[in-house]
C-alpha cells in the first residue's frame, strides 16, 4: 500500500490544481482571521471572544470551503488515471481498480491532514494572537470532529469521482455544498444535513448557535457516528463496485 | 514441437444485443508476429481485450503460456505487455517517471527502464523532457517501451503505427520485427494496413464481423491462386463449369474466377469451353496477395 501511495505522489507532480488548492486554502484561513480580527474591533461585541467563538467560526469557515477544496482534490487526482487511459494499463501491470481507489483515498487523505494539521496551527496562532485560552476537551472534540467530516466529506467526493468518472459532477458537487454552507452559514437543520455528505464539515461542528449564545451541539455524537458510518459503508460499496467493474 | 503462446478457441462476446465476437479461435506459436487484420470494428481490439481481461466474455477459453486458463488466475499477466489502441501515460510526467511507475507496480528491475529506452531509440531525449511535449512518434515508441518494461513473453500490439507518417510507420515496424529474434518476445499485432502486417507477420488471422475468416502462415496464404478467366459468352461459360461441377468464385461482365486450379484442372477447363464453342480469349493463373484474400474474406466474397 505504501508503494502504492508513493506512486500517487509521483502521479501527481507539476499539475496545476495544487495551486488551486493552496489559494482556496489561503484563503479560508484569511477569511477566519480577518472575521476574528473584525470582531474583536468591534465596539458592541455580540459574542465574547472566546474559545466558543473561535471554534464555531473555525467549523462555520471550513464548511465553506472545504467541500470545494475537497471536491477538487478528488476530481483531480482521480482523473490524473481516467483522463489518460491508464486504468487498463494499469491493471495489466498489477494494479487493480480496487487498489487504485484505495491508494488514490489514502493519498487524498494525507492532503487532508495536511489540511488539518494548517487548520490546527491557524486556531493556535489566532487564539494566542487574541489571548484565548483552550480550558476542557473542546479544542480537541473540535480537531476530531473537523478531521472526521474532513475524510467523510473525501470518502464521498472521491467514490463520486471513481464511478461516475465525469469529473465536473464531483466538482458541481462540491461546489453545491460550499454554496449552500455558505448560504446557511452551516446552519441547516442537522436532520437534513446529515443526508448531505458535502455538508459533513458543517453538521460536525460540536458548537452551535442558540438565541444568540454559543453552546455544545447535543447531537455531536450522534453526528459523529452517522459520518463515520456514512463514510465506511460509502467506502465499502465503491471498493466492492469497482472490484465488480470491468471496462466493458 | 512449437510451444503455444496463446491459444484462444471459441471465444463470444455480445454487447447492448450485438455480438462483436463469434466463436473467435486462434493460435499463437512461440516467436511469432502474428497479425490480426480486420476492418475498424471488425473485432481486434476486444480479442484484445479479452486476452487481457479488460473484457468480460460471454464464453469461450483463453489459455497462454500452455499453463494458464485466464478465468483462473491473472498471474500471467507478469508475461504480457500491451499497447491497446493508443498509448497511455502521465502527460504531466517525463518517460523515465512514468516508467518508473510502472516498473514499481510490475516488480521489474529498475535496469529496465534504460534498457526498453534504449531498444525504442528514446535513450537521447532530454531527461527532463515531458511526455506531453513529445511527437507522436515518441509518444507510440514510449508506449511500446512501457509494453516491453516487463520483458514479456507475449507483447500486444493494438494498431500501434497509427496516426504515424510513413518514416515513423517504417521504424516501429522494424522495431517490432527484432522483437522475437533479440529478445525472445512473441508478437501479437492487429492492423488494418495489410502492408504493414506483411512485412512483418509470419502468421495471421484475418477477422471480419467478428469472426475468424482465415488463420494461418502468410506464406501458406500466399500459395493459393485464382484463374481468371474472359470468353466471348461468359455467362454460357459459367453455366457450362458450373455443369460439370466448378465452383465459380466471382463473376463479372468481363470475365469469372476460380479458386487454386492446378494445372491439369486449367487445361480440363480450357478444353471444355473450347469443345462447346466458347471462344476463350483470356485464361491465366495471378497469384492471391494478402490484400486479395483479405478483401475476398472481408467484402462478403466466396
Amino acid at each position: 500500500m505504501i508503494k502504492n501511495i508513493f506512486i500517487e505522489v509521483a502521479k501527481n507532480r507539476r499539475r496545476p490544481f495544487w495551486l488551486g488548492l493552496i489559494l482556496i486554502m489561503i484563503v479560508e484561513v484569511f477569511w477566519f482571521y480577518v472575521s476574528m480580527i473584525r470582531t474583536q474591533s468591534l465596539p458592541h461585541k455580540t459574542f465574547i471572544l472566546d474559545q466558543n467563538y473561535l471554534l464555531l467560526m473555525l467549523m462555520t469557515v471550513n464548511g465553506f470551503f472545504a467541500p470545494l477544496f475537497i471536491s477538487i482534490l478528488a476530481s483531480r487526482i482521480v482523473a490524473i488515471d481516467f483522463d489518460n487511459d491508464m486504468p487498463s494499463v494499469l491493471r495489466v501491470n498489477n494494479q487493480n481498480h480496487r487498489q487504485l481507489y484505495t491508494a488514490k483515498l489514502c493519498f487524498g487523505s494525507l492532503i487532508v491532514l495536511m489540511y488539518w494539521l494548517i487548520q490546527v496551527m491557524t486556531v493556535k496562532y489566532v487564539s494566542q494572537n487574541m489571548h484565548i485560552v483552550f480550558t476542557g476537551h473542546l479544542f480537541i472534540i473540535t480537531m476530531v470532529c473537523l478531521l472526521t467530516g474532513l475524510v467523510g466529506t473525501l470518502a464521498f467526493q472521491m467514490s463520486v469521482s471513481f464511478i461516475v468518472e465525469r469529473q465536473v459532477v464531483g466538482i458541481l458537487l462540491g461546489l453545491a455544498g460550499s454554496f449552500i454552507a455558505m448560504m446557511t452559514s452551516g446552519m441547516l437543520p442537522q436532520t437534513t444535513m446529515r443526508f448531505i455528505p458535502m455538508l459533513y464539515v458543517s453538521l460536525l461542528n460540536p458548537l452551535m448557535l442558540q438565541a444568540k449564545t454559543i453552546v455544545v451541539n447535543p447531537s455531536i455524537l450522534i453526528n459523529l457516528f452517522i459520518v463515520f458510518f456514512v463514510g465506511l459503508v460509502v467506502v465499502l460499496f465503491t471498493e466492492w463496485y469497482t472490484n465488480k467493474t470491468l471496462e466493458v | 514441437m512449437t510451444n503455444n503462446i496463446l491459444e484462444v478457441n471459441n471465444l463470444s462476446k455480445s454487447f447492448q444485443g450485438n455480438r462483436i465476437l463469434k466463436d473467435v479461435s486462434l493460435t499463437v506459436h512461440e516467436g511469432d508476429i502474428y497479425g490480426l487484420l480486420g476492418k475498424n470494428g471488425a473485432g481486434k481490439s476486444t480479442t484484445m481485450k479479452a486476452i487481457l481481461k479488460l473484457i468480460k466474455l460471454d464464453s469461450g477459453t483463453i489459455k497462454l503460456f500452455d499453463q494458464y486458463n485466464i478465468a483462473e488466475t491473472n498471474a500471467y499477466l507478469s508475461d504480457i505487455g500491451s499497447l491497446i489502441e493508443a498509448p497511455s501515460f502521465y502527460p504531466n510526467l517525463t518517460a523515465i517517471e512514468n516508467l518508473k511507475i510502472l516498473q514499481c507496480l510490475a516488480d521489474v528491475p529498475q535496469d529496465n527502464i534504460e534498457k526498453v529506452l534504449t531498444i525504442v531509440d528514446l535513450q537521447n531525449v532530454p531527461k527532463k523532457k515531458l511526455v506531453k511535449n513529445y511527437s507522436l512518434g515518441m509518444k507510440q515508441r514510449l508506449g511500446i517501451a512501457l509494453a516491453l518494461l516487463k520483458f514479456p513473453k507475449l507483447i500486444i500490439l493494438d494498431e500501434p503505427t497509427n496516426g504515424l507518417d510513413p518514416k515513423g510507420v517504417r521504424e516501429i515496424r522494424e522495431l517490432i520485427a527484432l522483437l522475437p529474434e533479440k529478445y525472445g518476445t512473441t508478437v501479437l499485432i492487429s492492423s488494418h494496413i495489410l502492408s504493414e502486417i506483411e512485412k512483418i507477420a509470419n502468421r495471421v488471422a484475418i477477422i471480419n464481423n467478428g469472426q475468424i475468416k482465415y488463420e494461418g502462415s502468410l506464406a501458406e496464404l500466399e500459395k493459393t491462386s485464382r484463374l481468371v478467366i474472359k470468353t466471348d459468352n461468359n455467362s454460357a461459360a459459367v453455366r457450362l463449369l458450373e455443369q460439370h461441377q466448378y465452383l465459380i468464385n466471382k463473376q463479372n461482365e468481363d470475365g469469372f474466377e476460380l479458386n487454386n486450379i492446378d494445372r491439369a484442372t486449367i487445361i480440363q477447363i480450357n478444353q471444355l469451353l473450347v469443345t462447346h464453342d466458347i471462344g476463350v480469349h483470356e485464361l491465366h493463373v495471378v497469384k492471391n496477395s494478402l490484400e486479395d484474400m483479405f478483401l475476398t474474406m472481408t467484402e462478403g466474397a466466396q
